[in-house]
């Protein structure tokens, strides 16, 4: 015959074998599989998709700019120069594509983190009940990507932090 | 002194489009001779082979970052005092602090415009 302490400790496994099942049935309800199958993995395909657009836009936007600027030499020295600096904004606005392309590799790496996070998850609630004690991979830690506009710093702060950098013993 | 436009200037990213970018802006700046390289091994092989004066990099590649490509060419006799420029989006005080442990002449952000590239590469080659 079992003690009352015994049995208090099996009330409150079966309290909490109830709650297992509950949240199993709760997490399940959510269809985890279907975030995996219907969202991320076809918003990896468009995300690609994105960067693969703006690569093709960039690079004929800079094809007709070499071909502008292979017709300065047949223009006036003015009409040259002025195409010239026009031609540079071009180029310097082409800058645009780099930077989003790595954005949005930022989000893809959001999105496979979410992805093995519900991997995880479809393991621990599924019939093998596997523990899921594998990290998530880490990135090369001062691979961070570009910032969002309102945290990243001016060419300016860059310079100073450059400066003050100077008096750093390597 | 004044700079020479003629020197070979290697340029690295591995984006393609950026490498065209910032190509075209040197030329416009007066540059000449301008190699591209999309990795960082590709490059280290084409400074240690060829006769160059500026290096241009990028940070963010695989399999060897800019960073590691900087500290490869500061720990090669012949390439050690190569000029070095760090283009990059990478942007945090740690990422600034640690290239420049490394050796980098200079530190560009990105997005960037070709007069902050003329800037600093007259702070590291002088006045052109």
């Amino acid at each position: 015959m079992l003690q009352p302490s015994a049995k208090i400790v099996q009330a409150s496994i079966e309290d909490l074998a109830k709650i297992i099942a509950r949240a199993r049935r709760e997490v399940a309800a959510l269809k985890p599989d279907n975030i995996k199958f219907d969202h991320i993995m076809p918003s990896h395909d468009e995300l690609d998709a994105v960067v693969l657009a703006t690569e093709e836009a960039t690079n004929k936007i800079m094809d007709e700019c070499e071909a502008i600027t292979a017709l300065t030499t047949s223009c006036s020295p003015e009409t040259a120069q002025a195409l010239t600096a026009s031609i540079t904004r071009i180029f310097e606005a082409c800058n645009f594509q780099d930077i989003t392309g790595q954005r949005i590799t930022k989000v893809v790496n959001a999105l496979k983190q979410i992805d093995y996070k519900i991997d995880a998850m479809l393991r621990a609630l599924g019939e093998e009940a596997m523990a899921s004690s594998a990290s998530v991979p880490s990135t090369t830690s001062l691979l961070n990507g570009p910032q969002l506009p309102k945290h990243a710093p001016t060419q300016a702060e860059i310079d100073q932090m450059f400066g003050e950098a100077c008096g750093i013993e390597s | 002194m004044a700079v020479n436009l003629d020197m070979n200037v290697m340029v690295v990213d591995d984006y393609k489009t950026m490498l065209r970018i910032i190509e075209n802006l040197l030329r416009q700046l007066g540059f000449k001779n301008i190699v591209q390289a999309t990795d960082g091994t590709t490059a280290l092989q084409g400074l240690k082979d060829g006769d160059f004066g500026l290096v241009i990099s990028d940070w963010n590649m695989v399999p060897v970052t800019g960073l590691q490509l900087l500290q490869q060419v500061r720990a090669d006799a012949k390439l050690q005092k190569l000029p070095f420029i760090m283009v990059t989006a990478e942007s945090k005080t740690e990422n600034v602090v640690a290239a420049k442990q490394a050796g980098v002449n200079n530190y560009i952000v990105k997005p960037f415009n070709a007069e902050t590239l003329k800037q600093k590469i007259s702070a590291v080659l002088g006045a052109f």
